[in-house]
Formats: structure tokens, C-alpha cells, sequence
């Protein structure tokens, strides 16, 4: 009986890192490096860029989304270093962020704006301990089980939030914003959304 | 009691390098590239070279052999599209013009990487894999495989973007199922059956 015992928890944790291969978003960033090094290459503006955020979402707009493969894309958002000289040609003189956008497993789309990411710190250096699938099973044991139509991966900015690397998904049936941390998988706040 | 003990820290680092690595297709693309960028002297640039398929199987020995999870896949091909400034076939013949190089192969068996080498042979029928990213893993996919019925074992796996007028632009595993006679395409995205074709 005790080594039957001994190998349960085991066998819980094998699931577990099975699971964080799944639809696994350090590597998404990575990629997503890439993508944007190949498209920027010849740009001679020696922009810095800081990762500030990611949002995935579905194809369907409002249907609510159960696991981490419903979401078929996925938009990065980069700061553009205010410090450095202001890309040339068509991002135009003010352009302070880019984005770039991961469809159906396919990047493309890079996008300069002019409007600063304010609300968020970087997650230029960042790893991510809990799989997507793995933040959903925590969001469906906090009770949120009817699904989600959008997931933002990012650090808040913000006095009434912990500065932690959080899941925020955006729960339409319960209209709330819930976020998971990112390394522990607890839920650590719920706020409620305008209607 | 002392074997039980002995054994827990074992299966420990056993289930977790095989889940790490089984896995990891986008590490495993990433580790691909840097090996092919060695093996053209460095000098690799992204506008020349495209990957364009991934190929799994058991071994180069036993090529049909049937596998049913991840971690059979021991044996991996991939496939670059030359576009340019590549150098050209050796010929034997000093008047024969000499073939250009088309393609790039290379190959990582049980975890090394391997036989790098240019080819002439084009590579057609699929669109690049450059800049991709699969989001579904090799073992949630071989799960939804199973749930639509082809659960006897597949002899290999491809990852591909398929560039035929019959076939949905999809980045899809393509597992070939001897059993069923079938090729049966699962969404690199969604784990969802895209299509099953007779061979």
C-alpha cells in the first residue's frame, strides 16, 4: 500500500508538467522575437523594444472560450524605448509601441501606433511557471467555470493591484475581470467590469 | 520500504525530461535552426532559408514502425526551402552545368542533431513554417488522433501548412495511420480533426 500511496502525488505531477508544454507561451515570445527581428531587420533605427503585454483571443469574438487552444490569436505589445531614436519612414515620428499578431499559429501583422503602454510593466524579462490550461483549471476552481472570451498576460500598474506576472481573463457571464498569478496559479483579485 | 524510497526520485526525473522534451516542438524548431545556421557557416539568413516540414518517426532502421505517444517520435527531418545565394551541387563532369542546391535537410535522431546536407530536390506542395507557432503538443494531439477512432498507432508525423487547392490552409500534424490506411490532419491550434485522406 505505501509505495501505491507514495506514487499518487507523482503521478499528479507528471500530469502537471505534461500540461505546461500545452499551448505554452514562453515559447510564444520567443517566436514572436524572432518574427520581429526578421521583420525589422534593414531597419537601421536601433529601436529598443519591452515587452509590455499579451492578449489572446478567440476567433468567435464573444463565445466564451473553455481551454487554452480556443484562442487562435494572439497580439503582442511591445514600448518602443523613448530614449531611442524615433523609427523612420512609414511608422511615422511618434510612434511609442508596435504589436504583433500570432493567427492561427502564423505571425504576421506588425502594427507601430503612436499611443504609450501606461498601465503596465515590462515583461521583457519574464517567465511564465503556469501553462494556459493550467491558469484555466485555477479560474474554474475559483468558481469562474462558465469560460472567458479574452486572457491578458501582464503586470498591472496600478496601486490597487499586486505587481505580479498575471493572467487577467474577462469573464462575460460573471462580468469580471479575474487574475491568476502566472507562477502560483492563485487567484489574487476579482473586479468587476463596466457594463 | 528502502526500494520505494529509491525509486520515487528516479520516476521523478524520468516523467519530467520526457515530458519537457516530447513536447517542446517549438523548442525543438528553434534547436533545428540554430544547428542548420552551424551548418551554413553561420551565415544564415532568413530571406534564403524556410523551413517548410517536420517530419517524425521511430528510427531510421525500423522507418514504419508504429508509435502511440510522443516520446516513441525518436527520429526528426527538416526541411529548408533555398531561396537564394545558395551554392550549387558539385558535378563530376566539368561540362555538365552544375544543379543548384534547392533544399536543406536536417535531421535530429534521439535528441543529437545530424546530417545536415543540401539537396537538389525542391520542396513543393507546402507553404513555410518560418514563423509559426504550435500552441497544441505532440501528446494532445496523438489524444485527439485517438478520439476520432484512429487509436492502432502511426508510423509518422508531419508538421506542415499544405499548399494544395483540396486542402485548408491550416497548420496541421499530419500522422500517417497504416492501419486505417489513412492520413489524418490534426489543428496545430485547436487539437481539431482538419481533414483524413486515404493512401
Amino acid at each position: 500500500m505505501l509505495p501505491a500511496l507514495r506514487l499518487a502525488p507523482l503521478l499528479c505531477a507528471a500530469s502537471g508538467l505534461m500540461a505546461q508544454a500545452s499551448c505554452d507561451l514562453n515559447s510564444l515570445v520567443l517566436q514572436a522575437s524572432r518574427y520581429i527581428a526578421h521583420e525589422t531587420a534593414g531597419q537601421s533605427h536601433g529601436q529598443e523594444l519591452t515587452l509590455f503585454r499579451i492578449i489572446g483571443t478567440g476567433d468567435s469574438g464573444e463565445t466564451p472560450m473553455l481551454r487554452g487552444a480556443d484562442l487562435q490569436v494572439w497580439t503582442l505589445i511591445y514600448q518602443i524605448d523613448p530614449d531611442g531614436a524615433p523609427p523612420p519612414g512609414q511608422d511615422g515620428p511618434d510612434a511609442r509601441s508596435v504589436s504583433v499578431q500570432c493567427s492561427h499559429g502564423l505571425f504576421n501583422t506588425l502594427i507601430w501606433s503612436p499611443l504609450p503602454v501606461f498601465d503596465a510593466k515590462s515583461l521583457q524579462w519574464a517567465w511564465f511557471a503556469l501553462s494556459l490550461d493550467d491558469a484555466i483549471a485555477r479560474l474554474e476552481r475559483a468558481g469562474h467555470n462558465r469560460g472567458f472570451t479574452s486572457v491578458t498576460l501582464m503586470r498591472p500598474m496600478h496601486p490597487r493591484y499586486p505587481d505580479e506576472c498575471t493572467f487577467i481573463f474577462k469573464c462575460l457571464p460573471e462580468h469580471a475581470y479575474v487574475g491568476i498569478s502566472a507562477q502560483t496559479g492563485q487567484e489574487l483579485w476579482t473586479e468587476p467590469f463596466p457594463s | 520500504m528502502s526500494i520505494a524510497k529509491w525509486m520515487i526520485p528516479v520516476a521523478c526525473v524520468s516523467i519530467s525530461l520526457a515530458a519537457q522534451t516530447a513536447n517542446d516542438l517549438n523548442g525543438l524548431v528553434s534547436a533545428a535552426s540554430h544547428y542548420v545556421s552551424n551548418g551554413m557557416s553561420g551565415a544564415r539568413d532568413p530571406e534564403t532559408l524556410a523551413l517548410s516540414k517536420v517530419i517524425g518517426n521511430y528510427s531510421t532502421q525500423f522507418p514504419d514502425a508504429l508509435m502511440t505517444r510522443a516520446t516513441d517520435v525518436q527520429h526528426w527531418t527538416f526541411l529548408y526551402r533555398l531561396n537564394s545565394h545558395a551554392p550549387t551541387e558539385p558535378v563530376q563532369d566539368p561540362e555538365a552545368k552544375p544543379k543548384p542546391h534547392l533544399s536543406v535537410q536536417a535531421e535530429c535522431t534521439q535528441g543529437v542533431f545530424n546530417n545536415f546536407r543540401y539537396s537538389s530536390m525542391p520542396i513543393t506542395h507546402v507553404k513555410s513554417l518560418e514563423y509559426t507557432w504550435v500552441a497544441v503538443s505532440l501528446d494532445n494531439a496523438i489524444a485527439n488522433l485517438n478520439a476520432n477512432g484512429f487509436i492502432r498507432g502511426f508510423s509518422s508525423v508531419g508538421l506542415q501548412r499544405p499548399d494544395l487547392p483540396n486542402w485548408p490552409d491550416e497548420f496541421v500534424y499530419v500522422f500517417t495511420c497504416p492501419w486505417e490506411r489513412r492520413e489524418v490532419a490534426i489543428s496545430c491550434q485547436t487539437g481539431a480533426m482538419v481533414w483524413s485522406a486515404g493512401y
